[in-house]
């Protein structure tokens, strides 16, 4: 079973060249005391991917979103990882939206109402594509902050608010 | 400050507009850019090769290599083995002493820069695929690199040769002059790669079930290298991302594999009563007739009959491609075969699929529907297709092209079933690569220099054919859309679009959609669907069969369409400044008596929200005499038409760098609405800041910039005024889920 969806591993790397990156953006909300979180992934690499771990979804399919999301969940959860001032913070998980060849998942984390830093590692479709580029956009109260590129070389940023 | 940190710092400004007036007025004045200056000195001067308009100049010449290929495909030890008889001319006015051949196999020969090139290192979070740790360790099951075992001119002479890398030197007996022709033999062999394991744009497919394989074969003889006017040899090494640079020819080509394949390839079949079968010969004949369906020549039955074979005969399968610049071809006792004939123009094309039981139903659903959409699409766009054939084969995980055939990825579930990205991706995929057909193989440009000359026209006529072809795509690339994530990134990791390919961080968006949203803007914002569609077909018929360089493209479109493009050229494709207009001011006023006047303070404190009333200004008289003339001026008649005019002085400024046209959409407080399109050039003499007066009969009750998102601005929070907190994605689901 893996040996065939291993193949996916490098679809891009040097022939039909395809985006690898997914694009988060994350808000600061200070008076919710809130770090909101719209993440973009295509499709076909979360399918992909899932299909690695043998689980065989119809991501793109509307009527299926009861079944799809849970497993949304738990590979973002598997993948997101955030700590604010050092301390582990679990992330709530709100759903998804298929728009287009995109998936839009919604998530948040409860934060202090002070936070100095935040500590992400994003490791999003790294284990699908060695040249898997995740963007992150921080905002503080709907403010563009910062924006930063993670790679499978560094999966990590620490943010400062 | 530099310029990034500035722009960095413009970003986080952005929500306190009260002090990003003055902090830009400041920097004004050293900023200039010169994003109007026309390219000028950017571009190669013209010479009688290549002439000022971007038409092939009145001695524009090319070379021509044709190549008469025997190679033998054997199915046990899994390797090619061939020779050939290369006839080169050179219509050059130089005279050669050498000529270099592409050794495109030798990529994988052991200790190649392709593997000793790697920049890789373990990372940080410590856990690697297992498989992405052997790619970089170079552990391939397959030993790869050519073995020259022949190289003679036509009497069997040995021919003194050097090889460096993927580049093999001939050296000639005597000059090759102008108008003289060169014939040599070369007879090699290789181990054809497997695909699984050791990656490639060719190679074969192994399916355990039946034991057999998937063969797609192509940069399988020594290939001669492009030599033209621009740059001499074009010899750069084949490290893996830039593609190829190839010379147009005459093709015959005999390829020997066991009597129970089926095999596609580049041309024309020129004994197809021999290689197939009675049965088979007659549903092919039906095929080239069939104009409204495929109809199917081997079907799923007859393919898993064939599977079982296990031939050890081998029979011989002769092609014949005319003014081509590459040859591939595919083979497998696995195939199932459709075909459908397409009317271009009076000409017939026969759009053909190939593919193993692994790949349907959907194959039989799609692919063969894919190559004659794109065929249509893109013959509209640019030149008829000039082919008699075009070929889609299905091949695992994988999308490459080459003339008339393409290796294209899309398989379902092994239950037959399929999901909708499976499918979406499938049919872009075919799209994509048949119509790499136009570009590069028809306007044939050099891909080891340029990704985006084939691959940003093409993407960009890939959306076309998706977008008029088919209900609903999810696209991917085209829209402006569809590039602000990239464009907004770190700008240290984005490289211009003009840039070597090897030396792209990311070239999917770098070559493929950067160009692709950077021509689609072209045609709908910036040219006009009429002038951009008859200046890109000007360019493809003046390319068509030959060698265009960038310049020659930038030329044409400007000279076919005279809308002045050197700024656009210079923003989109030679830098890395990114769109984003922001609207900073506006200020509403009427004529009266009495001026309004002007606060200080709040001059600086600038709300983004219009004033509850208009501001007053008076029209003073007019001097009694304007210079000589002798005409009273009519004060009063202009007055008047000027009394119940509400105006509007409103402040731009370019964040971004990206000099676009403004597009605006007036909202009056009676709730109609009004479109205006400020072009371009209303930013040549400040490239940073402008004001534009508007005026209307009504009063505004909003303005917004780029209304319909078809300028890629990446930061649409500033685009209104009154500014509105726009309630983010996060937010409207967030409130869905409530409600």
């Amino acid at each position: 079973m893996m040996k065939s969806a291993l193949i996916f591993l490098f679809v891009g790397l040097s022939v039909f060249h395809e985006y690898h990156v997914s694009v988060c953006d994350i808000n600061f909300n200070t008076e919710k005391q809130l770090l909101e979180v719209t993440h973009r992934i295509f499709a076909d690499d979360l399918e992909n991917t899932l299909k690695m771990q043998n689980i065989h979804l119809d991501v793109m399919n509307r009527n299926d979103y009861d079944v799809n999301d849970p497993y949304f969940e738990d590979y973002l959860k598997k993948h997101i990882k955030v700590k604010a001032n050092t301390t582990n913070t679990s992330i709530v998980w709100l759903g998804h939206q298929v728009k287009s060849d995109l998936i839009v998942c919604y998530y948040e984390v409860n934060v202090p109402k002070t936070i100095d830093k935040v500590h992400l590692s994003n490791t999003v479709l790294m284990e699908l594509f060695r040249d898997q580029k995740n963007i992150v956009h921080w905002k503080k109260d709907k403010v563009n902050v910062n924006s930063v590129v993670l790679d499978i070389r560094k999966p990590v940023t620490n943010q400062e608010f | 400050m530099n310029k990034n940190t500035l722009r960095i710092a413009f970003l986080s400004i952005a929500a306190l507009l009260a002090i990003k007036v003055n902090a830009q007025e400041e920097d004004r004045d050293d900023k200039w850019d010169g994003k109007f200056e026309q390219l000028g000195q950017l571009l190669p001067t013209p010479n009688v090769y290549r002439a000022s308009d971007g038409a092939p100049g009145h001695e524009y010449w090319q070379q021509q290599a044709d190549y008469n290929i025997k190679v033998r495909l054997d199915d046990e030890k899994q390797t090619i083995t061939g020779s050939q008889t290369v006839t080169y001319h050179n219509n050059s006015p130089q005279p050669l002493t050498y000529l270099w051949i592409q050794l495109d196999q030798n990529k994988r020969a052991p200790g190649s820069d392709n593997e000793t090139t790697k920049e890789f290192g373990i990372g940080n979070s410590r856990i690697l695929n297992v498989k992405s740790m052997a790619f970089n360790m170079n552990l391939f099951s397959t030993e790869g690199g050519i073995h020259i075992t022949e190289l003679t001119d036509t009497n069997g002479k040995d021919l003194p040769y050097t090889i460096n890398k993927t580049m093999m030197r001939i050296d000639l007996p005597k000059p090759l002059k102008t108008g003289e022709t060169f014939s040599f033999k070369t007879s090699w062999w290789y181990n054809i790669n497997d695909r699984f394991d050791d990656f490639g744009r060719s190679g074969y497919e192994y399916f355990p079930e039946d034991g057999n394989y998937v063969y797609t074969i192509a940069q399988f003889y020594p290939r001669l290298a492009v030599y033209d006017d621009y740059e001499g040899w074009q010899n750069k090494q084949f490290l893996g991302d830039g593609e190829f640079a190839l010379t147009f020819g005459d093709y015959e080509v005999e390829i020997t594999v066991p009597d129970d394949h089926i095999l596609a390839a580049t041309g024309e079949l020129q004994n197809e009563k021999e290689v197939l079968s009675k049965k088979h010969f007659n549903e092919f004949q039906k095929a080239k007739k069939s104009y409204d369906k495929p109809h199917i020549i081997i079907t799923q039955e007859d393919a898993v009959k064939n599977e079982a074979k296990k031939s050890t005969k081998y029979q011989t399968w002769k092609y014949k491609a005319e003014n081509v610049r590459d040859f591939a071809f595919a083979s497998s006792r696995k195939f199932i075969w459709d075909a459908q004939s397409v009317k271009l123009n009076g000409k017939e094309v026969l759009a053909m699929s190939l593919y193993p039981k692994e790949g349907n139903p959907l194959w039989e659903q799609e692919s063969t529907k894919a190559v004659v959409n794109t065929l249509h699409t893109y013959s509209k766009y640019t030149v008829d297709y000039p082919y008699p054939v075009a070929t889609s084969v299905h091949a695992a995980s994988i999308g490459m092209e080459y003339p008339m055939i393409c290796f294209n990825f899309g398989r379902p579930n092994p239950d037959g079933t399929f999901t909708d990205a499976t499918k979406y991706g499938m049919i872009g995929v075919i799209i994509h690569e048949v119509g790499h057909n136009f570009f590069p193989m028809i306007i044939n440009s050099d891909e080891r220099q340029w990704a985006w000359m084939d691959e940003g026209l093409n993407s960009y006529l890939e959306y076309r054919t998706q977008k008029e072809q088919y209900e609903n795509f999810p696209f991917r690339r085209g829209p402006a859309t569809t590039i602000v994530n990239y464009m907004k990134g770190r700008p240290d990791r984005i490289r211009p679009i003009m840039t070597n390919p090897e030396q792209v961080r990311q070239l999917g968006p770098n070559a493929y959609g950067k160009p692709a949203a950077a021509l689609n803007i072209l045609r709908e914002t910036i040219m006009k669907p009429e002038l951009f569609d008859k200046a890109l077909k000007t360019y493809s018929e003046r390319w068509a069969f030959k060698h265009p360089k960038p310049a020659d493209f930038f030329r044409t479109m400007e000279d076919a369409s005279a809308v002045d493009l050197d700024w656009f050229w210079r923003g989109w494709f030679y830098g890395t400044d990114y769109v984003d207009i922001s609207i900073d001011r506006v200020d509403w006023l009427q004529t009266g008596d009495t001026p309004t006047p002007v606060d200080t303070k709040k001059e600086i404190e600038q709300e983004l929200k219009f004033a509850k009333n208009p501001e007053i200004f008076t029209l003073a008289d007019s001097p009694e005499r304007m210079g000589e003339f002798l005409e009273p001026m009519n004060d009063n008649d202009y007055r008047e038409m000027m009394k119940d005019k509400h105006f509007y002085d409103v402040t731009f400024s370019n964040i971004g760098g990206l000099v676009m046209p403004i597009l605006l959409e007036f909202e009056f407080v009676d709730g109609s609405t009004e479109y205006k399109e400020v072009p371009v050039e209303i930013w040549r003499e400040d490239e940073h800041q402008v004001r534009k007066l508007f005026f209307f009969d009504k009063q505004v009750k909003s303005i917004t910039v780029d209304p319909k998102l078809e300028t890629a601005d990446v930061d649409t929070t500033n685009n209104t005024f009154p500014r509105k907190i726009e309630e983010s994605e996060f937010e409207k689901f967030k409130a869905r889920l409530k409600g």
